[in-house]
C-alpha cells in the first residue's frame, strides 16, 4: 500500500472535490444557458442553433453528476446515506427537473409547432433554474447543519422538514449558484455569437456577474458570524470510520478557524472574488474567450472555498452535534478507498478530455 | 420501530425506478450493438444503405438512451434517499460495482454526442470508433448494474466490521467475479439483445406492410430475425439458474418458482434466527469495547447468522427479547412468498417460447419468402412480448429475494429510511407522473420518426450557420 488511511481518505476527498468542479463546469455551461434563453430576444433560428450546440454534450454533461453521487458513496457511503436523505425533497425536484435534458436539447426541434417549442423552452428554463438553486440550497444546507441523529446502532433519524431547508442562509447560497452559473452560461454565449446577440449576453453576463459579486460578498460576511463547527476532541485521521467516537462543538465564526490555523487559505475566497471580477472585465472588453477562463476558475474557488471552509466536515449535524460526519470518520474502509483512487484515477481525465474534446468538435 | 407503510411506499418507488429501467436499458443496449454492426458494415462493404440504417435506428436510441438516464440518475438517488440504512450498511461494497456501472454510462453518453452530431465532422473510421464506444459503454453500464444487483443476491467480498457497524470490503476482486452477478449479466445481456431484436422486427414489419422504406425495412427485419432467433435461444438455453443452489436463498427461490413445499427451509431458519440472535447478543458486548479472545472467537462463529436476528427487529426492537411467538412470526416470513414467482416464472418461459415461435416465423418470410401479412401483423403485435420475458425475469429475481435487502444479511425492512409517510408517498407519486409523461413523449417522438422514416437522417439540425 502506497498511501496510508489518513493520505488516502485526504487524496480520495480532493478527488471528489475534483468531481464536484467537473460537474459544474461541464454542465453549468448548460444550466447556464438554459437558464438564459428566455431572456436573449433571440429569434426561433437563433435558439434552434444554440440548442444544436449544446445537444451534443448534454448527456455526458448529465452522467458527471452521476459519477459525482457515485464517487461521494463509494467514499462516504454514511454521508450519502445522511445527506441524500436529509434532502430528499430538494432531490427530487432536482431529478424531476433534470429529467427535461437532454431529451429537451436532441427533440426540442423535432417538431416545429410552436406551441411546442414555447413548452420546450419553458421545461429547459426550468430545468436550468431549479438544479443551480436547489444544489446551491444544498451547499447552503450542508454549511449550516443537516438535522440528522446517529443512533447507536447507527441508524439515521432525519428530523428535517421540507421549509427548514430553505432557511435565510441556504437561499441566499441558492441565490449566489443560480448568479454564478448565469455568468458563466452568458460568457459561454458570448464566445458563440455575433451582433445583437452578443451584445445581450454581455449584457446579462454584466448583470449576472455584478448580482454574483454581490451575494458572493454577503455569503461571504454572513459566514463570519454564522455557527460554525468544530472537533473539540482529538482527530485521528488513522482510525475506524465510526462517527460516534468523538465531540464537536459548534460557535459563531468557527467556519473561519481553517483560516486561522492556515492564512495562505485565504487566497481562495480572494481569488474567487477578483478572477469573477476580471471575467466582467474581460467580457466587457470583448475578450470573451479569457473572460470564459477566468469565470471557470471563478466557479472553482468558489468550490473549494466551501470545500476548505468546511475542512474536515462533509455534513456536519445542527440536532446532534456529535453525530456531524467529517472526511476521517465516516469514510470508507482502506481497502475500499484503495480501489476507489484507482477507479477515479483512470475516469477522470478519461472523461474530462473526453467532455473537453466533445465542446471543441463542435463548431 | 420503522412503520410498514413507508417499507411499503419505499418498495413501490424502487419497483417504479426499475420498471423503467428496464424497460429502455435493454432496448439501448441491444441498438447499441446493432448500431455497431450495421455502422460497421457500412464502412466496410462501403453501401449507403447501411448508413441511413445507422442514422435512423440511432435516433430512436436516443430517446430510449435519455429514458434511461432518467431512470438511472433516479436510482443513484434512491439508495441514499430512501434506503438510507441500507446505503451505510453495505455502501463500503456495495457503491462500486454502481460507480462501475455510471463510468459505463458516461462512455455511452458522451460518445451519443460525437455519435448524433459527428456525422459530418468526423471522418468514417473515427465515427466508427464512437459508435463502437457507445456499445461498449453500455454493456460496461449493465455489467455495473447487474454486478451490484447481484451482489444484493449472492453478497461477497465483505466482511462485517463490530467497530463501524457496518460491512466492509475485503476482496474486491470476489465481488467482480461472483458467479451469480456474471450469470445475471449473460442472461440479461441475452434477453436485452431479445428486446432490440423484437423492437427492430416490429417497427420493419410495420414498414413493410405500409410498403413504405422497404429498402430500410427488408434489411432491418433480415438483420432482426436472425439476431433475435439466436440470442431467444441462447436466453433460454442459458439461462440463470444454473448457479442458483449456491446458497440457501436461492434454494428457497428456486422452491418457490417449482412450486415445492418449504418446511425444510423453514425450519433451517428457525434455527439461524437462534444463532443470529446469539450473534446479536456478542455483538453488543464487542462493541462495549471488550475485546477478550473468547468473545471474538464465539462471535467469529455465529456471525453468518447475524443477519437473521435483524428479521427479528420487524416485531421486536430489542431482538434478544423476542417471544417465541415473535421468533415463530420471522420464521414464516423469512422466505417468499411462492405464488407470485410460481406464476412469473411461468410467464417468462411461455414469453420466450412465443419469441423462438416469432423469430422462426420471421427467418421463414426471409429464407422460404412466405410474404405473408399476417407473419408481419405478427411481428407488429409481439412488440411487448421480449419486454414481458425481461421484466417476469427482473421480477423472479428481485421478488424471490423477499423478505431480504441483501441475502442472509440485512432484511428489506431495515434498509430503509426513516422518512415520513407524506415524504414518501409524495415522491412516489411525482417520480410516477414524471416517468408516465417521459413515457408518452417517448411514444410520441417514436411514432414521429417511423412516419419521418429515414428522409431527416437526424434529429435535430446539423449546422447553427444561421446563429447571427
Amino acid at each position: 500500500m502506497l498511501l496510508d488511511y489518513e493520505m488516502l481518505r485526504l487524496v480520495c476527498w480532493g478527488v471528489l472535490g475534483l468531481f464536484v468542479m467537473g460537474f459544474v463546469l461541464s454542465s453549468g455551461i448548460e444550466i447556464g444557458v438554459s437558464m438564459l434563453l428566455p431572456f436573449l430576444n433571440a429569434s426561433e433560428p437563433q435558439h434552434a442553433g444554440l440548442v444544436a450546440r449544446l445537444a451534443p454534450t448534454s448527456a455526458g454533461n448529465q452522467v458527471w453528476l452521476l459519477v459525482t453521487i457515485g464517487v461521494l458513496f463509494a467514499g462516504w457511503p454514511t454521508v450519502y446515506a445522511a445527506t441524500f436523505a436529509s434532502f430528499q425533497p430538494l432531490l427530487l425536484l432536482t431529478v424531476l427537473s433534470l429529467f427535461v435534458r437532454p431529451l429537451g436539447w436532441y427533440f426540442r426541434t423535432s417538431v416545429t409547432r410552436e406551441d411546442w417549442l414555447k413548452k420546450w423552452d419553458k421545461a429547459l428554463f426550468i430545468s436550468g433554474l431549479l438544479p443551480a438553486a436547489l444544489l446551491g440550497v444544498m451547499a447552503g444546507n450542508l454549511l449550516k447543519g443537516v438535522p440528522f441523529h446517529l443512533a447507536s446502532d447507527m441508524h439515521i433519524a432525519f428530523l428535517g422538514s421540507f421549509s427548514g431547508l430553505f432557511s435565510p442562509f441556504a437561499s441566499l447560497v441558492g441565490a449566489t449558484c443560480v448568479a454564478l452559473l448565469t455568468v458563466h452560461g452568458a460568457i459561454y454565449l458570448q464566445t458563440h455569437t455575433q451582433d445583437a446577440l452578443y451584445q445581450r449576453s454581455k449584457a446579462l453576463a454584466m448583470s449576472g456577474g455584478l448580482a454574483f459579486l454581490v451575494l458572493f460578498a454577503l455569503a461571504g460576511g454572513w459566514i463570519t458570524h454564522l455557527e460554525g463547527y468544530h472537533v473539540s476532541t482529538d482527530i485521528m485521521p488513522n482510525g475506524l470510520s465510526n462517527p460516534l467516537t468523538k465531540f464537536v462543538k459548534r460557535g459563531d465564526g468557527l467556519w473561519l478557524d481553517n483560516y486561522e490555523h492556515e492564512p495562505a487559505l485565504w487566497a481562495l475566497p480572494a481569488l474567487a472574488f477578483v478572477c469573477g471580477i476580471a471575467a466582467l472585465v474581460l467580457s466587457r472588453l470583448d475578450k470573451a474567450y479569457w473572460a470564459l477562463l477566468a469565470s471557470a476558475v471563478t466557479v472553482v474557488m468558489v468550490i473549494l472555498t466551501m470545500g476548505v471552509s468546511m475542512f474536515p466536515f462533509l455534513a456536519p449535524s445542527n440536532i446532534s452535534l456529535n453525530s456531524s460526519l467529517t472526511i476521517w470518520d465516516a469514510s470508507a474502509s482502506l481497502t475500499s478507498l484503495s480501489a476507489l483512487l484507482c477507479l477515479t484515477g483512470v475516469l477522470l481525465p478519461l472523461m474530462a478530455i473526453a467532455t473537453r474534446g466533445l465542446y471543441k468538435m463542435l463548431p | 420501530m420503522i412503520s410498514e407503510t413507508v417499507v411499503e411506499l419505499s418498495r413501490a418507488q424502487f419497483a417504479l425506478h426499475a420498471v423503467q429501467y428496464f424497460l429502455f436499458v435493454p432496448l439501448t443496449l441491444g441498438l447499441s450493438l446493432l448500431l455497431a454492426g450495421l455502422e460497421s458494415w457500412f464502412v466496410i462493404s462501403g453501401q449507403e444503405v447501411y448508413q441511413r440504417l445507422t442514422q435512423f435506428w440511432g435516433k430512436l436510441f436516443a430517446i430510449g438512451f435519455g429514458l434511461s438516464m432518467a431512470s438511472s440518475l433516479a436510482i443513484a438517488c434512491q439508495f441514499g434517499a430512501n434506503w438510507s440504512y441500507f446505503s451505510h450498511y453495505v455502501g463500503d461494497v456495495f457503491a462500486m460495482p454502481l460507480l462501475l456501472g455510471f463510468a459505463g454510462l458516461f462512455i455511452a453518453a458522451n460518445g451519443l454526442g460525437w455519435f448524433l452530431f459527428g456525422w459530418q465532422r468526423l471522418g468514417k473510421g473515427t465515427h466508427l470508433g464512437v459508435t463502437w464506444l457507445i456499445a461498449i459503454g453500455c454493456h460496461v453500464s449493465l455489467f455495473g448494474f447487474l454486478l451490484a444487483s447481484g451482489w444484493m443476491q449472492n453478497p461477497v467480498g465483505g466482511e462485517l466490521n463490530p467497530q463501524t457497524l457496518r460491512l466492509e470490503l475485503l476482496d474486491l476482486s470476489l465481488v467482480l467475479s461472483n458467479p451469480l452477478a456474471w450469470a445475471k449479466f449473460v442472461h440479461s445481456l441475452l434477453a436485452s439483445y431479445v428486446v432490440a431484436a423484437g423492437f427492430v422486427l416490429a417497427i420493419s414489419a410495420y414498414y413493410l406492410i405500409k410498403q413504405r422504406e422497404t429498402e430500410l425495412a427488408q434489411c432491418s427485419y433480415r438483420i432482426a430475425a436472425a439476431f433475435g432467433l439466436l440470442t431467444v435461444i441462447a436466453t433460454m438455453a442459458i439461462g440463470d439458474t444454473s448457479v442458483y443452489g449456491a446458497g440457501a436463498m436461492q434454494h428457497n427461490k428456486l422452491a418457490a418458482i417449482n412450486g415445492l413445499p418449504n418446511d425444510a427451509a423453514l425450519e433451517q431458519n428457525r434455527q439461524r434466527i437462534g444463532n443470529g440472535v446469539k450473534a446479536y447478543a456478542l455483538l453488543q458486548e464487542l462493541r462495549d469495547d471488550k475485546k477478550e479472545p473468547e468473545l471474538l472467537a464465539a462471535f467469529a462463529a455465529a456471525k453468518v447468522d447475524l443477519g437473521y436476528a435483524l428479521l427479528l427487529k420487524r416485531w421486536r426492537e430489542s431482538v434478544t427479547d423476542a417471544s417465541p411467538a415473535q421468533i415463530e412470526q420471522a420464521v414464516h416470513a423469512s422466505v417468499p412468498a411462492t405464488a407470485p414467482l410460481y406464476w412469473g416464472y411461468r410467464l417468462m418461459i411461455a414469453a420466450g417460447a412465443l419469441l423462438v415461435l416469432l423469430f422462426l416465423a420471421a427467418n421463414a418470410v426471409n429464407i422460404l419468402g412466405w410474404r405473408h401479412t399476417w407473419l408481419f401483423k405478427a411481428s407488429v403485435y409481439a412488440l411487448p412480448l421480449p419486454w414481458l420475458a425481461s421484466a417476469s425475469g427482473w421480477f423472479i429475481s428481485e421478488f424471490g429475494r423477499q423478505p431480504w435487502l441483501v441475502a442472509d444479511m440485512l432484511p428489506t425492512w431495515q434498509g430503509v429510511s426513516t422518512l415520513t409517510v407524506a415524504d414518501v408517498a409524495v415522491s412516489l407519486v411525482a417520480y410516477g407522473l414524471a416517468y408516465a409523461g417521459l413515457l408518452a413523449l417517448a411514444v410520441m417522438l417514436t411514432l414521429k420518426f417511423i412516419e419521418q422514416g429515414s428522409a431527416d437522417a437526424l434529429p435535430i439540425n446539423q449546422e447553427p450557420s444561421h446563429v447571427a
